[in-house]
C-alpha cells in the first residue's frame, strides 16, 4: 500500500513540476518478445519510445511477456499485454506509463484539487474507488500540502495568531473538544463548543496536528506569515479496529488546566448497556466517579454530596429544570441529536454560575450541512426518529429529533381494568436550525419541549413538561477575539387533576419561568493568555401554586398563591495564563447580584422565637418591581495546573458558587411534584466552596490514564425541612423550612483505558456528605444540630465499565456498579396509640439500606459495513441486573393488622432484557 | 397526595414488564400477549419483600400517653403503656401505679383512678364546653409529664354512611358536614362487626364419650366477630367552599373476604379535631401506614402535645384530646351484594370424615362432631370435621348474637 501511494505521490510531484506536457505520443512500436520478463520488455519499449514505465516489481516479477508487435500504438501493446493478469495500467499526458495490480490509479487530479476550501469533489467517473477511499486519499494530500496562513511577508520574527472551526468532513457537524496543536515547540488549545480554535503559534513553518475522540488524527503543513484562518475538517474514524482511537480528551486530561471534568461523546455512551432499551446520558453520567443517585429509577443526581437542584442542567445554553420521564425512568435528552455532555464537579471557570454543586453541558448536533440524513430506533418503550439536513448547503443546517412511547397502545392491550384505565405516556421533540451568515457570523437557534402524562387507574393525572427555546449568534472579530449573544428561554410546569371524587375534584399546576440573556466574549490575547468574560442577566417568574376547582359540582375553594419574581445578574472575567510550559494557571472572578422582586405580600416574623404561622407578625406589601430582598456576591474561582513530566500532571483549584433558586422536596427522589423556590427574605441564597487537588498520568502511549482527585466542600444555607413539612401549597413555606450548613469530602480513583479492543474504565470514590440544621430553635433544629449523613450519603462506590470489540461488527459491554446503601431513617421501636400499633423513629438517617451491586451486559451487532447502503441499523441485546440481584431501594415498616413489619423494595428487582433497533440513513 | 405515588410506581414497575414481555411477543396473537402478561404478575410481585432490619438496641425508655376526655358523657381515660423495642415481641408493658389527674384552665383537678393494665378513668365529670382541659401524669419513679391545654371539640352527626360494591370488594365511605363551618378537621374509628358461619355444621357435641345434641345456645354454626380499627382515617375541608365531606372512603372489605359472607356492619365514630391533632395525626399515618415508596416523605419523629416536666429533653409520645363523638352504623346484606361479590370461596382443606359408635371411646378432642349416620332408626355413627372447620369460633368470633343485631 505505501509504494502505491509513494507512486501517487511522484505522480503528482511530477505533475506539479512538469506543467508542460511532452505532447502526446503517436509512435507506433514494432516488436517481438517470447516469453520475455517483464523488466526486459520495459527496457526494450522504453528505448524504442519516450515512455517511461512505472511498476512495482513485486508484482510484475512473474509476468513474461509473448508478444508479436506490428506497429501498434501503445495502448493496444498494453491491452494486450495486461489480458488475463490482475494488472492495470494508466498512461499520463506525459507519456508516463503507471502498471499497478488491482487496481487503476488515476493520472488526473480531482477537479477540485487547487480549490482550497477542502469541500468533497464530485467523483470523477471512470474510478471506483469508494467515498471512503477518496476522503482517504483527499486526506493524505491535504496533509502533504502546504498552507500560506496570513498576508505573505518575509519577516518571519515573533508570533501570528491563527483561527478557524474544526468540522467533521462527513456532515460539516463542528468538532469540540478536538486538540489542535504543534509538538515543536509543543503550543495546544483545544475546540471550543463552536469547533472554533485560536492558536498563537511563533511565525514560521509548522506541522499543525489535530486529534478527536472517534476522529481520523490529521495534521495541517502551515506556512505562517501573519494572523490568518484555517478550516479543517476532520473524517470520522469508521474503522476503529484498525487504528488507535485517539481521544482529544487523553492529552487534555494532563496538559489542560480543567480538572474535575468528565467528557461523554454520544458513541461511547451507546455502547453501554443500560436498562429499558434505551440510552440514557442521565445513567451514564451516574457511573462516573463523584456521580450519585438516591437510588436506581430516579434522575437526580447527586455530584460530590450536593443536593439534586445544587446542579446546572444547560441543554444547547437552556436550563431544564427537570431532566427526566416517566418518574425519572428515562432522562427526557434524546441520545440521537445529541452530540456530547461535560460535566463539570470541581474547577467550575467563571462562565457558570447559578448552582451550587456541578454543572452538566449538554449539546446538541446542529444539523448535517451536507446532506439530507436521518436516524432512529425502536425500543420495548419508545420510538424516536431523528431528521437532519442542509436547507442551504454548506451554510444552514436543520435538526429534528422526536421522541415518543407507546406505552397507552400498550396498556389499552392488556386485560387488567386497573391497568387499562390508566395511562403513562411522554414525549420530546428537539428542532435546531444552524445558519452561517457568513465566515464570520453564525446563527444557532435551538428549542426543545418534554412532556409527560401519566395517570393510574382512572384517578389523578399528572402533567409535567420542560419547554426551552434559545438563539445564539457567534461573531468573529478577528482571529483573536470572538463574542456569542445568547438569548433564552426555559419553563417547567406541571398539572395534578383529580376528579374521583366530583365534590373534590381539582387541578393543581406550578410553573418556573426564566427569561435569559448573555454575552460572552473570547480573547486570545497572545500564546500565553486567553481572557473570557461576559455578562449575563435572568430573570425568573414563579407561580407557586394554583388549586382550582375542577368541574362544575367541586366546591374546592380556589386557592392562587402569590407569584414570584427574581433577577439574577452576573459578571464575570477569567484569565487562562500559561506561565511556562510547565505551569498554567486560571484565575476569574464572577460577581452574581440578586434581587427579590415585587409585587407580593410578604411576612415578617416575631425576631427571637422560630418561624411559625402563629409568630408571624406583620404582612408588608412591595409594589411591583419593588426589590423585596437582595443578595450579591464575588464568587472567585482559581485553578492551576503544573506538569511533573510529559505525562504527568497536578491540579489544583477552588471555586465559590452561589444560588439563588432551590428546589424544595422532603422526599428522598425528586418527584414531578416538587416545588421550586426563589431565594426571598426568609430563605437565604446558597454558598458552596469547594477546594479540589488531583494527579493526573497517562501511562502506554497514553492509552491508559489515571487519575486521583480529592475534593472539601462545603455548603452553606442549603435548605433541610422540619420533620412533616408541608411544602406545597404552603403560602408561608418559610415556617417548614430550616436553614442546614453543609460539608462534603472524598476522594476519587480512576484508571481509563481509552483505545484499543478492550477500552473503559474503574474507578472507585470514597466519599462522604453531612447536613446540620443547629438553629436556636429546637423545631428548626435537626438531631440537636450534630452533623447527619445527607440522604445521598454513600461512602464506598466502585463502578467498572468495560467494553470489548470482538470486530467491527460485534460489541461486547459489561457494567458493574456497586456502592455503599444509602442512609436512612429507621424506626426503634413500636408503641400503641388509637388502636394501631405506631413507629418511633430514630433521629434522621442514622441507618443504611442495603449495599448496592448491579452488573449488566449488552451486545450490539452492527449491520454489513457496506458503505452504499440505503440504511445501517444495528441491534442491541442488553441485559440490566444480569444476577437478578434484589437491591433494595427503599426499607419501610407498615403497621398491619395490630403488626409491624418491615418490607424491602427493590425496583428492578430481575434480570431485564431488551432488544433495541437502530436504524440511519 | 404522595403516598399514592407508591402504589402508582408499582404499577409503572408492572408496565415496563408488560411492554417487555410484549416486545417478545409481537410476532404472536393478541391471547399470547395476554397469557405472556399475567405470566409475569407474580414475578413482579415480588419487588416488595418482607425485611430483618439489623437489630437496634433501644436503651431509653419511651412513655406513651394516650389521653380522651369525652365532654359528652363526662368520662375521661388515658392509657399509660411504653413503647418497646421493634424486635420485643412481648406484649406492651402498661406502666402502673402513676397518679393521673385532669386539670380545667380554672384549676379545677380531677384525679383519674387506675383500672386494670395501665388503664387510669373517671366517670361523672361536669364538663365545662368553654373550659380548656389539660392531662398531667405522675409515674411511680416520680417522673412528671403534662399535656397542652386543649379545647373541648363538638362533632357535627354523621350524614350517612354508604357502600358501593365494585368488582374487587365493598368500599365504605362517610359523609358529613357542619353548617356554621368551624368543624374542617375530622377523624374516624371504627369497629366492624360481622357474622359468618362455620364450613360444617356441628349439630352433636360430647358429653364424656357420650353424644349428645346440641341447643340452640350451644351451636357452635354462627359466630360474630367485631374488629376495632387500628388505621388512621382523617380528612379536611379546608380547602373547600363549605365545610363538607363527601363520600371520604373509610373501609374496604375485598372480595371473598369472611366479612361479606352473611351480614356486614360497621359503626363509625367521628370526631371532629383541632389543627394540632390533624397535623400530629397526618404525621403519624404517614409515617406508620405509606412509607417505603420512592416518593413518601422522609419518616420523622412525631411529637404530641405532651411534654416531660422533669426532663425537658425527654421524649415522651402520645397526644391527649377533648371533644364529642357521634356514630352511624351501616348494614350490608349479603343478598344486596352484586353478583360479582357473591361468590363464595369454599374452604380448602375441610373434609368430613365418618366414625363408628364403637369408635367413639377413642375420640381425640381435636375434632367436633357433625352429624348422625342413620341407618334405618338406628344412629351406627357420626361425621367429623376438624375444629377449625366445624367451630366458627375458631376464626375468632363468639356465638353470642351482639345487641345492635336486627
Amino acid at each position: 500500500m505505501n509504494r502505491f501511494y509513494r507512486l501517487i505521490f511522484i505522480c503528482c510531484i511530477l505533475l506539479i513540476f512538469n506543467q508542460h506536457g511532452f505532447g502526446q505520443q503517436r509512435d507506433m512500436i514494432t516488436a517481438d518478445f517470447n516469453n520475455t520478463p517483464f523488466e526486459k520488455f520495459v527496457v526494450e519499449i522504453e528505448s524504442k519510445t519516450k515512455y517511461h514505465f512505472y511498476y512495482n516489481p513485486n508484482a510484475t516479477d512473474s509476468l513474461m511477456v509473448t508478444l508479436s508487435i506490428q506497429s501498434k500504438a501503445i495502448g493496444a501493446i498494453l491491452d494486450q499485454l495486461i489480458d488475463g493478469t490482475q494488472l492495470h495500467y494508466a498512461l499520463d499526458d506525459q507519456g508516463n506509463i503507471f502498471i499497478t495490480e488491482y487496481r487503476e490509479i488515476m493520472t488526473d487530479l480531482p477537479s477540485d484539487f487547487f480549490d482550497h476550501s477542502g469541500t468533497t469533489s464530485s467523483q470523477v467517473a471512470s474510478f471506483d474507488y469508494t467515498a471512503y477511499e477518496k476522503r482517504e486519499k483527499e486526506k493524505k494530500l491535504l496533509e502533504n500540502k502546504l498552507y500560506p496562513i496570513g498576508t505573505k511577508t518575509s519577516d518571519l520574527q515573533g508570533k501570528a495568531t491563527m483561527a478557524g472551526h474544526v468540522r467533521d468532513v462527513t456532515n460539516g457537524e463542528p468538532v469540540i473538544g478536538a486538540a489542535v496543536f504543534v509538538e515543536n515547540p509543543l503550543i495546544g488549545v483545544a475546540t471550543d463548543q463552536f469547533g472554533y480554535y485560536s492558536i498563537t503559534l511563533p511565525k514560521g513553518r509548522h506541522a499543525l496536528k489535530i486529534q478527536s475522540i472517534g476522529m481520523k488524527p490529521t495534521q495541517r503543513q502551515i506556512m505562517l506569515y501573519n494572523d490568518g484562518n484555517l478550516e479543517i475538517e476532520l473524517d470520522e474514524d469508521v474503522t476503529p479496529l484498525k487504528e488507535v482511537v485517539v481521544q482529544s480528551e487523553r492529552d487534555v486530561r494532563v496538559t489542560g488546566l480543567q480538572m474535575g471534568m468528565e467528557k461523554l461523546d454520544i458513541k461511547t455512551m451507546k455502547n453501554m448497556p443500560l436498562a429499558l432499551g434505551e440510552t440514557d446520558i442521565m445513567k451514564v453520567v451516574l457511573t462516573l466517579p463523584g456521580v450519585q443517585s438516591v437510588g436506581e429509577g430516579t434522575v437526580g443526581l447527586n455530584v460530590r454530596g450536593g443536593a439534586t437542584n445544587q446542579n446546572l442542567i444547560l441543554f444547547n445554553d437552556a436550563v431544564i429544570y427537570n431532566p427526566s420521564h416517566l418518574f425519572g425512568f428515562f432522562s427526557t435528552f434524546n441520545p440521537d441529536v445529541l452530540k456530547n455532555v461535560d460535566l463539570y464537579k470541581s474547577g467550575i471557570t467563571a462562565d457558570y454560575g447559578g448552582r451550587l454543586s456541578a454543572v452538566l453541558d449538554v449539546t446538541s448536533r446542529e444539523g448535517n450541512l451536507k446532506k439530507f440524513s436521518g436516524s432512529g430506533g425502536i425500543s420495548p418503550i419508545t420510538g424516536r426518529l431523528t431528521l437532519e439536513g442542509p436547507i442551504i448547503k454548506e451554510k444552514t443546517s436543520f435538526l429534528l429529533g422526536l421522541r415518543s412511547t407507546y406505552s397507552n397502545w400498550i396498556l389499552r392491550q392488556l386485560n387488567s381494568k386497573e391497568l387499562q384505565n390508566s395511562q403513562a405516556s411522554f414525549y420530546d421533540i428537539n428542532a435546531n436550525i444552524s445558519h452561517k451568515i457568513n465566515d464570520k457570523n453564525h446563527l444557532y437557534l435551538s428549542t426543545y419541549i418534554s412532556n409527560d402524562n401519566f395517570k393510574l387507574n382512572g384517578d389523578t393525572s399528572y402533567q409535567y413538561s420542560d419547554r426551552n427555546a434559545s438563539v445564539k449568534w457567534k461573531h468573529i472579530f478577528n482571529t483573536k477575539l470572538y463574542g456569542v449573544l445568547t438569548g433564552g428561554f426555559s419553563q417547567y410546569n406541571y398539572a395534578v387533576e383529580s376528579d374521583a371524587n366530583p365534590v373534590n375534584a381539582f387541578t393543581m399546576k406550578f410553573a418556573i419561568q426564566q427569561i435569559n440573556a448573555k454575552a460572552d466574549f473570547s480573547y486570545f490575547l497572545n500564546a500565553r493568555h486567553t481572557i473570557t468574560a461576559g455578562l449575563s442577566t435572568i430573570r425568573y417568574a414563579l407561580a407557586p401554586g394554583n388549586f382550582q376547582p375542577s368541574g362544575e359540582q367541586s366546591l374546592i375553594e380556589p386557592e392562587v398563591l402569590e407569584k414570584e419574581q427574581g433577577l439574577e445578574s452576573a459578571v464575570y472575567i477569567g484569565d487562562s495564563f500559561e506561565v511556562s510550559p510547565k505551569l498554567s494557571l486560571y484565575a476569574g472572578v464572577r460577581y452574581s447580584f440578586y434581587q427579590y422582586l415585587g409585587p407580593k405580600n410578604v411576612y415578617r416574623y416575631a425576631d427571637g422565637v422560630s418561624k411559625e404561622e402563629s409568630t408571624i407578625m406583620d404582612t408588608i406589601h412591595y409594589a411591583s418591581g419593588k426589590s423585596i430582598a437582595s443578595y450579591h456576591g464575588a464568587e472567585p474561582r482559581f485553578s492551576v495546573r503544573y506538569s511533573l513530566s510529559n505525562n504527568a500532571s497536578l491540579k489544583l483549584s477552588y471555586n465559590r458558587m452561589r444560588q439563588y433558586v432551590q428546589m424544595l422536596s422532603n422526599t428522598t427522589a425528586i418527584t414531578p411534584t416538587d416545588i421550586w423556590k426563589l431565594s426571598d427574605t426568609n430563605i437565604k441564597p446558597q454558598v458552596g466552596d469547594q477546594i479540589s487537588i488531583g494527579f493526573y498520568k497517562t501511562m502506554r502511549k497514553h492509552s491508559i490514564d489515571v487519575t486521583v482527585e480529592a475534593y472539601y466542600k462545603t455548603m452553606e444555607n442549603s435548605v433541610d425541612f422540619k420533620n412533616g413539612a408541608v411544602l406545597l401549597l404552603n403560602p408561608h413555606v418559610e415556617t417548614d423550612v430550616v436553614n442546614a450548613n453543609g460539608k462534603a469530602y472524598g476522594a476519587e480513583f480512576m484508571i481509563k483505558k481509552s483505545a484499543g479492543k478492550l477500552n473503559g474504565w474503574i474507578s472507585y470514590t470514597y466519599s462522604r456528605s453531612f447536613l446540620r440544621a443547629n438553629n436556636s430553635f429546637p423545631s428548626e433544629t435537626v438531631n440537636q444540630g450534630k452533623y447527619y449523613p445527607s440522604s445521598y450519603d454513600k461512602p464506598h462506590a466502585v463502578n467498572f465499565i468495560g467494553n470489548y470489540k470482538f470486530s467491527r461488527r460485534f460489541n461486547f459491554s459489561l457494567n458493574m456498579t456497586y456502592s455503599t446503601g444509602r442512609p436512612i431513617t429507621l424506626p426503634l421501636a413500636k408503641y400503641e396509640l388509637g388502636g394501631g400499633n405506631r413507629l418511633y423513629y430514630s433521629e434522621r438517617n442514622q441507618f443504611r439500606i442495603p449495599n448496592y451491586f448491579r452488573t449488566d451486559i449488552s451486545i450490539n451487532i452492527e449491520g454489513n459495513h457496506k458503505i452504499k447502503k440505503l440504511a445501517h441499523s444495528s441491534w442491541t441485546f442488553a441485559v440490566y441486573n444480569l444476577t437478578g440481584r434484589q437491591n433494595a431501594y427503599s426499607v419501610f415498616f407498615r403497621s398491619e393488622g395490630g403488626q409491624v413489619n418491615g418490607y424491602k423494595l427493590s425496583i428492578f428487582a430481575q434480570p431485564i432484557p431488551t432488544v433495541t433497533y437502530n436504524f440511519k440513513f | 397526595m404522595n403516598h399514592r405515588l407508591v402504589f402508582y410506581l408499582a404499577l409503572i414497575m408492572r408496565t415496563s414488564w408488560y411492554r417487555i414481555s410484549f416486545f417478545f411477543s409481537m410476532n404472536q396473537r393478541d391471547s399470547h400477549i395476554a397469557l405472556l402478561v399475567s405470566a409475569f404478575i407474580p414475578v413482579l410481585s415480588g419487588c416488595v419483600e418482607p425485611y430483618q432490619p439489623p437489630a437496634i438496641q433501644l436503651d431509653v425508655d419511651i412513655l406513651v400517653i394516650d389521653g380522651f376526655l369525652n365532654s359528652e358523657d363526662g368520662s375521661a381515660i388515658v392509657r399509660l403503656t411504653h413503647a418497646n423495642a421493634l424486635s420485643d415481641k412481648n406484649m406492651i408493658q402498661p406502666e402502673l401505679n402513676a397518679s393521673v389527674s385532669i386539670q380545667d384552665d380554672m384549676g379545677n383537678r380531677y384525679a383519674l383512678i387506675e383500672q386494670d393494665t395501665g388503664t387510669y378513668a373517671l366517670t361523672g365529670l361536669n364538663i365545662n364546653p368553654a373550659a380548656k382541659y389539660m392531662l398531667s401524669v405522675r409515674t411511680a419513679n416520680e417522673a412528671e409529664y403534662a399535656s397542652d391545654f386543649v379545647n373541648i371539640i363538638s362533632s357535627p352527626p354523621i350524614d350517612s354512611i354508604t357502600w358501593t360494591g365494585k368488582d374487587d370488594g365493598v368500599y365504605v365511605q362517610v359523609n358529613t358536614h357542619d353548617d356554621t363551618g368551624n368543624t374542617r378537621y375530622y377523624r374516624w374509628d371504627y369497629v366492624e362487626t360481622w357474622k359468618y358461619h362455620a364450613a360444617v355444621s356441628s349439630d352433636w357435641k360430647l358429653v364424656g364419650k357420650v353424644p349428645v345434641y346440641r341447643t340452640d345456645d350451644e351451636r357452635i354454626y354462627t359466630c360474630w366477630r367485631t374488629v376495632p380499627s387500628t388505621k388512621i382515617s382523617i380528612t379536611t375541608s379546608v380547602r373547600l367552599a363549605e365545610d363538607i365531606v363527601s363520600q371520604y372512603p373509610i373501609a374496604f372489605v375485598p372480595k371473598g373476604s369472611t366479612k361479606i359472607t352473611d351480614e356486614y356492619s360497621i359503626l363509625v365514630k367521628q370526631r371532629a379535631v383541632s389543627k394540632a391533632e390533624y397535623d400530629f395525626l397526618e404525621q403519624l399515618q404517614k409515617t406508620t401506614e405509606s412509607l417505603g415508596g420512592l416518593f413518601d416523605p422522609q419518616p420523622s419523629q412525631v411529637i404530641g402535645n405532651i411534654h416531660s416536666l422533669s426532663d425537658p429533653s425527654a421524649t415522651v409520645l402520645g397526644y391527649f384530646s377533648a371533644g364529642a363523638t357521634t356514630e352511624e352504623r351501616l348494614f350490608i346484606d349479603y343478598y344486596n351484594l352484586p353478583d360479582p361479590l357473591k361468590k363464595l370461596t369454599s374452604p380448602v382443606g375441610c373434609e368430613v370424615d365418618s366414625i363408628s359408635n364403637s369408635d367413639l371411646q377413642n375420640f381425640s378432642g381435636y375434632e367436633v362432631l357433625a352429624g348422625a349416620i342413620y341407618s334405618g332408626p338406628f344412629i351406627v355413627g357420626y361425621t367429623v370435621s376438624s375444629a377449625a372447620c366445624a367451630d366458627c369460633r375458631y376464626q375468632g368470633g363468639v356465638t353470642t348474637k351482639p345487641a345492635f343485631w336486627p
